[in-house]
């Protein structure tokens, strides 16, 4: 049930603040968690058995951990194997078979039997928050939870239990055991949450007709121009759809006394890739700096070898969006550029560059990174890169026009979806990640109050009168 | 008191669509051309786990949300009113001076598969078999070609839908190459394209209105006009002909056809009508029927030159296969599905001597709805018992 839907909209989340606020503080918690398991089930129902038993075996490992002085490494080392097979069976067994029995086909020998796996939904993100809470008990940064019930609502939590973003037990333990709610906090959240719905609603899904009508076509007629096109619509379309998602998320949280961190921050106003990473889903790239980077050794072993390390992070992020050799050359590639980055040669040039020309820079890279995470497969990656320099021969015959692929309403979406991507570069107003209270800039705040209701009643106009278009993480 | 007003404002929108489901009457704006409400799934464990009963209670609540048709009219609006088109899951295209087009025929001007040429020469001869087969049993097979609003009146198609190739492409040229095949085949055929010319040459009036996909009446009268012509040897009344002379120009026709692109664009409000279309003079009083009964097979534009032929008395019944997937009999016998082979279907292929089927342009170079195909299993199959 995606919060941008009707059913979650009108019935889901009235019923669910309903039995929320008028149970009293202390049923609030229990409350929490039987909405919770019914979204996830509505979902995905064969998996929620599943789900809650490693959430179990995670809360008394933690417990183990936390208590044994001998043994910790190895509940941890457990808990971690455990959650990395679970991963690696339910993402990563159908494409290393399609690849085997594709080596194998190459070489005419019969294919391996297999029978297709389904993903449980969210289970990329419910691992790595799995696998935080054993290691933070394991450093020492985090006490284990004093009940099942609030380490299965910390997994289950329904604002990000499908899609992130990926919470930290230390970051929620003080708000699952106390938190007070003022009337204020529900209608920021609903604020929070009308404004992600129209960003998913509005925005992302109006530059996705533009790029899936782009992506959709041979990539070997493709004119340049439409190249282009088709690339500035799935970049807006991939920011406004996960981030308007994550907005929906806080604001969720936000009705419930929860205070989740911010997951981006103007991403595509950054002037390196580097920036573009603390800026981009945040609660992922932290994620992977604090637990896999550092378990890497970090900086720790000298430059050369932190560098190998920013490849094997960036390499592991590809792979873990989905298993594909795109997500993969995605992941590399960004990798090799924040590497490259860290170059003297770069630093010189970057004191040299205005920070518009730098943002320019930035921005179209990231551009031709998202080629690979779009394209169904590495070759229609390729060629489509090649046809947005030009070196397609481009077919007689075009094979889009501008009415399909544009309309009026969608380029003045699209726009208004640019300039709101852009508009705290230019208006000098970029700040840092918020690590505190996710309270709205006063500007968008008063935007909220005076347009929030009037956002969150077109949104669902729209959603009525549209194709369902689910969310680009949800997949992951 | 300012966030508890918030508050109550966003639960007041989530929730009033709901406690509408419960009213009768609250949501009396129809949408035209919109799927009809979906059923209400029974929950079941087995149809939870297979997450059935979740889709299908997805689709029956999105159908059924109160106000839904104010939501997706005012949405319709947006993109109406603000940006002069219509929205984007709508099949109708908004083009210059606010003439409208469907979809379908946007795509077929854009084809260019190199495989018309083959399927079509494929398709002639079937449909010469066809005619040959209809003759031997004692029937008569008419084609009505039916040419497109976008190939007959381009002039409003903006550029931005036209991929470049204009005449050569050929698409274009299907049209003329199937009409003079059959023609040549001996198989009768009434020529819209040329009726439509011949037409607007005399009255200077256009084929289609502004806001229609079906013809105009006028030219609609004059196809049937030709319907008589191609079918009186074979038993047509020339009686039938009748005049095709407009009388007036007004917003309110007598079925509201000429309106019916207009219709699908749902937007507010909704008695708007920017168009008018043109209006024949009263019917001279009809003459008796032929003794022919016919069954007609095409779209929706075949049913409205039914309503021509009802008009004008022309036969004792009228049988329609719409799409070849419902059986429509004329006047006002209720719609049911045909399967094609059916004991029905059968029966009234078999048992009416005059079969008019309808060509339309964007369905080129093939029939499109394989009725041919089957009409020629069906008799093959027939010939062996």
């Amino acid at each position: 049930m995606p919060f941008s839907s009707i059913l979650f909209i009108s019935v889901f989340l009235p019923l669910f603040l309903l039995a929320y606020f008028s149970g009293g503080a202390r049923l609030r918690n229990g409350v929490a968690l039987i909405f919770s398991v019914v979204f996830y089930a509505w979902g995905a129902p064969r998996f929620l058995p599943f789900i809650l038993a490693l959430g179990v075996i995670d809360y008394h490992l933690g417990k183990s951990i936390a208590a044994s002085t001998t043994r910790k490494k190895l509940y941890l080392t457990l808990g971690v194997t455990v959650h990395l097979s679970v991963l690696a069976y339910f993402k990563y067994s159908n494409f290393f078979v399609g690849e085997t029995n594709a080596l194998f086909a190459h070489f005419a020998v019969p294919p391996m039997p297999w029978k297709e796996v389904v993903l449980p939904i969210g289970i990329s993100f419910l691992t790595f928050e799995e696998i935080s809470y054993l290691t933070d008990i394991y450093r020492g940064d985090a006490r284990p939870a004093k009940s099942a019930l609030h380490y299965l609502l910390f997994l289950m939590l329904f604002p990000h239990s499908i899609a992130g973003p990926i919470f930290r037990w230390k970051d929620l333990e003080t708000q699952l055991a106390s938190r007070s709610i003022a009337r204020e906090d529900v209608a920021a959240g609903f604020h929070r949450f009308s404004l992600g719905l129209g960003k998913k609603v509005l925005l992302a899904d109006s530059a996705a007709l533009a790029a899936d009508r782009v992506f959709g076509v041979d990539p070997h007629t493709l004119p340049v121009a439409y190249a282009w096109l088709g690339v500035l619509a799935y970049t807006l379309q991939i920011y406004f759809d996960f981030s308007g998602y994550s907005d929906m998320a806080i604001g969720l949280g936000r009705m419930i006394g929860f205070r989740f961190k911010e997951n981006f921050n103007h991403p595509y106003i950054s002037q390196s890739v580097t920036e573009f990473w603390r800026r981009w889903h945040i609660s992922l790239s932290t994620w992977l700096r604090d637990y896999l980077y550092v378990a890497l050794g970090g900086n720790r072993a000298g430059p050369t070898r932190a560098q190998l390390n920013v490849l094997l992070v960036f390499a592991a992020s590809g792979f873990w969006h989905g298993a594909n050799w795109t997500y993969l050359v995605w992941g590399i590639y960004h990798g090799v550029c924040v590497v490259a980055e860290r170059t003297r040669v770069y630093a010189a040039l970057q004191r040299r560059l205005p920070p518009v020309t730098k943002m320019v820079v930035t921005f179209s890279v990231v551009m031709v990174g998202w080629v690979f995470f779009r394209a169904p497969t590495l070759g229609h990656a390729v060629t489509f890169l090649e046809a947005m320099i030009g070196m397609q021969a481009q077919a007689a015959d075009a094979p889009l026009v501008l009415g399909e692929v544009l309309q009026r309403r969608t380029a003045a979406l699209m726009l208004l979806a640019t300039a709101f991507a852009f508009a705290p570069f230019f208006r000098g107003s970029a700040p840092e990640p918020a690590t505190g209270a996710p309270t709205l800039p006063r500007r968008e705040a008063v935007l909220a109050w005076a347009w929030g209701p009037l956002l969150f009643l077109v949104s669902i106009a729209h959603m009525l009168n549209s194709k369902y278009k689910p969310l680009i993480y949800f997949k992951f | 008191m300012k966030a508890a007003l918030s508050v109550a404002t966003y639960l007041v929108i989530a929730v009033a669509p709901i406690a509408a489901m419960f009213v009768p009457e609250s949501d009396t704006m129809r949408l035209y051309g919109v799927a009809e409400p979906a059923p209400r799934p029974t929950f079941t464990w087995a149809g939870a786990r297979a997450e059935t009963f979740q889709r299908d209670a997805n689709r029956w609540f999105e159908r059924d949300y109160g106000f839904r048709s104010l939501f997706v009219r005012t949405d319709n609006s947006i993109s109406y009113w603000g940006f002069r088109e219509a929205s984007s899951e709508s099949p109708v295209r908004i083009g210059g001076g606010g003439v409208l087009y469907i979809d379908q025929e946007v795509e077929y001007y854009n084809r260019a598969e190199p495989d018309d040429a083959k399927l079509l020469a494929d398709h002639i001869v079937r449909v010469t078999k066809v005619a040959e087969q209809a003759e031997a049993a004692g029937k008569h097979l008419v084609l009505l070609f039916m040419p497109g609003k976008l190939t007959v009146r381009p002039d409003s198609a903006p550029a931005e839908w036209l991929k470049a190739g204009g005449d050569r492409r050929l698409s274009r040229a299907l049209y003329g190459r199937y009409a003079d095949a059959m023609r040549a085949a001996g198989v009768s055929v009434v020529d819209g394209r040329a009726l439509m010319a011949r037409h607007h040459e005399h009255t200077g009036l256009p084929a289609f209105t502004d806001s229609g996909r079906h013809l105009a009446k006028p030219t609609g009268c004059e196809v049937i006009n030709g319907l008589v012509d191609a079918c009186e040897p074979f038993g047509c009344l020339p009686e039938h002909r009748r005049s095709c002379k407009v009388a007036r120009w007004g917003s309110e026709t007598d079925d509201n056809e000429e309106f019916d692109l207009w219709r699908l664009l749902n937007e507010l409000p909704v008695s708007y009508r920017p168009y008018t279309a043109p209006i024949l003079a009263p019917a001279p009083p009809s003459p008796s029927p032929s003794a022919r009964r016919p069954l007609f097979v095409g779209t929706s534009m075949s049913k409205q030159l039914i309503k021509h032929c009802v008009a004008r008395n022309m036969f004792p019944s009228y049988d329609f296969f719409y799409y070849n997937e419902t059986h429509e009999p004329f006047p006002g016998a209720p719609t049911t599905p045909i399967v094609p082979f059916s004991s029905e279907w059968n029966a009234l292929v078999d048992s009416r001597d005059l079969i008019v089927v309808e060509q339309p342009e964007w369905g080129m170079p093939t029939g499109f709805f394989m009725f041919f195909e089957q009409l020629i299993t069906h008799w093959r199959d027939r010939e062996k018992k």
